[in-house]
């Protein structure tokens, strides 16, 4: 990162941090859901569990906010797509803090 | 044995994904689709066979565990390792509760060639599971493409 990105290097990277944002929230949230409604721990075990994975999803995901935030603007539409991918950061992190 | 249609060049890799969660599914089917030439097939737990599984004639069986005292994902992994056709086949199994299934691992890898992907996971977690799991299995997983990415 850090070179004038073209608009289809661009899509590209939006398209995988999309995917990569999403795989983190959506795999998060199965566990939790997992860990709530099957797992055979007690309450205490359970929710420092779910602690562990939280702190890790979002460890992740301010990883990808970093990397997001050192890919330059190419024109006028890097500007539209790269807040497409902070706004799916931001409800990722949301689902997650809230899960 | 293959019916020799399924192995013609056109024939993308196969990936049966089985699993309760319809969110989960849909995530993983596209993130492999989009990762290499896979073809990805979808299952509910509650709702799968072997002979399903056995139809599409996988390289890869992709089954989430949710902990060892639950059996359906379990025993279908169980099964599918001791099974005449889909024995030979890799299984990654996917469950949050890893250190919970502790020994079953370990039986699950008598009967099947199995490696274990944790809840949550990143893509490139999943991504290098799948391609190790077909570049182990060699020619009985019928090719091993490289992930586009």
């Amino acid at each position: 990162m850090g070179e004038r990105t073209t608009p289809i290097q661009r899509e590209q990277l939006v398209r995988r941090q999309q995917m990569r944002i999403r795989t983190i929230a959506v795999s998060f949230a199965a566990a939790v859901t997992s860990a709530r409604q099957d797992m055979d721990v007690g309450p205490a075990e359970r929710d420092a569990l779910i602690e562990t994975w939280r702190s890790w999803s979002l460890g992740i995901l301010e990883g990808y906010a970093t990397e997001l935030g050192e890919v330059p603007a190419s024109d006028e539409g890097a500007d539209d797509d790269l807040a497409g991918v902070r706004s799916a950061l931001a409800e990722a992190i949301d689902r997650v803090r809230s899960a | 044995m293959p019916l020799p249609h399924l192995m013609s060049p056109e024939r993308r890799t196969r990936i049966a994904v089985v699993n309760d969660d319809p969110e989960f599914l849909g995530l993983v089917e596209q993130l492999l689709e989009a990762e290499g030439p896979y073809e990805v097939f979808t299952f509910r737990d509650e709702e799968t066979r072997l002979g399903e599984i056995r139809a599409i004639d996988p390289e890869v069986i992709l089954i989430d565990v949710l902990t060892a005292s639950l059996p359906t994902g379990w025993e279908l992994a169980l099964l599918a390792g001791a099974d005449d056709q889909l024995g030979p086949v890799p299984v990654i199994v996917t469950s949050p509760d890893v250190p919970g299934l502790g020994h079953r691992v370990e039986e699950l890898r008598e009967v099947a060639n199995v490696r274990v992907v944790s809840k949550p996971f990143t893509t490139e977690e999943l991504r290098r599971s799948v391609h190790e799991a077909l570049t182990e299995a060699g020619p009985a997983g019928r090719g091993t493409p490289e992930p586009t990415s």
